[in-house]
């Protein structure tokens, strides 16, 4: 290939959407020319960006004590022994019980080891139980957090100055209703809503604001298990600025546009 | 250029020494960014969660895999991520097709403009890959959605769309210079040197 049909494929090719033998003739040409290399490394930092362009989300709340409990275990500790299998196998039981003495004494032995075993399922419970807790502490305080950020936007709105609007459900939800709460000159709000249908698996609500003809992502958010749901919005501009505010269903991980079905509307006015 | 952030630097020396809290304090500042990608390139949380591990498990156990010097922890996370992602998505749909890009490390770019363990320069490069992927034209926006979050070949997309061969070829090849002239105008990427 030659440079010039390369810099022809080059987005294409960080991006990955070219066919293998063109992202192999490719690959092997900027192996050797400095100059398409450098413009490769140039090329995939809008990449590298894209990624920024998909909804920051929480994963499951478990998920960094999986990765801690991982970290934990040596590589090699996480394959189990595989059983060798000896054509002495029988006997060499038989050589044990034997080694263990007359039938009492095996008894004996035997009853003598249950309350070890007790012991150390009862560590192990412990240790589960423990676990349990610090990744539920890990929710709470992340929870906690939020719950403390909307209280903060809630308060201001709820004086001198703030301002609340209706928010209405559609033909989609139409015993979802809500308020968003803000203080006009700011840039966060607080939309509590209650009654929204539960959503099919992977997908999530979306909350948007719109000004013309213009939709900005005011962030992704889930229901609680009765219908209810509060999400802290942050506008790229003053909420006073706004037209109005509104919920879709999109699928998990957010849209950078409303494509799906509208949950909920409501006109930014003052209440 | 913003100078990269020692703290991040210093994070994954802790790392390299097997301290846990540091790899805590990684995920605490990016799995958000990483789940979020890798759960839209795959549309399972249990699929995401296990790149979200296999990911920061990578920076555990290959410490060095990461190159201070060559870009940001946060943008080396999202890169293996993504080709992560990516992998599982085409195996899943059962592609061998040999020479695509494996998971491993994504080469960086030196001194890139994004702070990613800054979380306000990555709010506000976030809303600016949207701001820019709204303004560039639907059809070439949908062809670099699909190459870039569902793994898909330009002549894949030819099919799926029913267009020409060489029509998505062009969208996207077109789309992703359109990108980087409105991201060069905020300051979210570097301006394309001529390098010959």
């Amino acid at each position: 290939m030659t440079c010039a049909e390369v810099e022809e494929l080059l987005e294409l090719y960080v991006i990955g959407a070219l066919a293998p033998e063109e992202g192999r003739g490719v690959r092997e040409h900027v192996a050797e020319c400095p100059d398409c290399h450098a413009l490769e490394l140039q090329t995939r930092e809008l990449v590298q960006v894209l990624g920024l362009g998909v909804e920051q989300v929480e994963p499951a709340f478990d998920l960094r004590a999986r990765i801690r409990a991982a970290i934990s275990t040596p590589a090699q500790a996480l394959a189990a022994p595989q059983p060798t299998p000896t054509a002495a196998g029988p006997s060499r039981w038989r050589s044990l019980l034997d080694w263990l003495g007359p039938q009492p004494v095996r008894m004996g032995a035997a009853f003598a080891v249950v309350p070890l075993l007790l012991s150390a399922w009862l560590v192990f419970q412990v240790m589960e139980l423990r676990t349990e807790v610090q990744t539920r502490d890990m929710a709470l305080q992340t929870s906690w957090q939020t719950s403390q950020a909307a209280a903060d936007i809630m308060g201001r709105a709820l004086s001198h100055g703030g301002a609340m609007a209706n928010v209405s459900g559609t033909e989609r939800a139409p015993g979802a209703w809500g308020m968003l709460y803000y203080t006009p000159a700011e840039q966060e709000g607080v939309l509590v809503v209650r009654g929204l249908p539960e959503l099919s698996e992977g997908h999530v609500y979306q909350c948007w604001l719109m000004n013309g003809e213009q939709r900005m992502n005011g962030g992704t958010f889930y229901r609680e298990s009765d219908g209810r749901a509060m999400v802290v919005i942050k506008s790229p501009m003053p909420i006073e600025r706004v037209d109005a505010v509104g919920v879709t269903e999109e699928p998990h991980g957010g849209s950078v546009e409303p494509r799906g079905e509208r949950y909920m509307w409501g006109r930014i006015s003052i209440v | 250029m913003h100078p990269r952030s020692e703290a991040d630097e210093a994070l994954v020396a802790r790392v390299a020494q097997n301290d846990p809290d540091a790899l805590d304090e990684v995920y605490g500042r990016y799995a958000r960014s990483v789940y979020g990608l890798a759960y839209r390139i795959l549309g399972e949380p249990a699929a995401a969660e296990d790149v979200v591990q296999d990911v920061f498990l990578k920076l555990w156990r290959q410490p060095g895999s990461y190159n201070a010097e060559r870009g940001s922890l946060g943008s080396w996370l999202l890169g293996v991520g993504h080709n992560r992602a990516i992998d599982v998505l085409r195996r899943r749909r059962s592609h061998q097709e040999q020479g695509l890009p494996e998971a491993g490390e994504p080469e960086l770019v030196q001194d890139g403009l994004v702070d990613m363990a800054d979380a306000a320069s990555v709010r506000e490069a976030s809303e600016a890959v949207r701001r820019a992927l709204m303004r560039i034209p639907p059809e070439q926006r949908r062809v670099i959605e699909m190459a870039f979050f569902e793994g898909k070949t330009h002549v894949e997309i030819s099919e799926e769309l029913g267009e020409p061969l060489g029509t998505a070829k062009t969208r996207i090849r077109l789309g992703m210079r359109k990108l980087r002239a409105l991201l060069e105008a905020e300051g979210i990427v570097t301006q394309l040197n001529d390098v010959r």
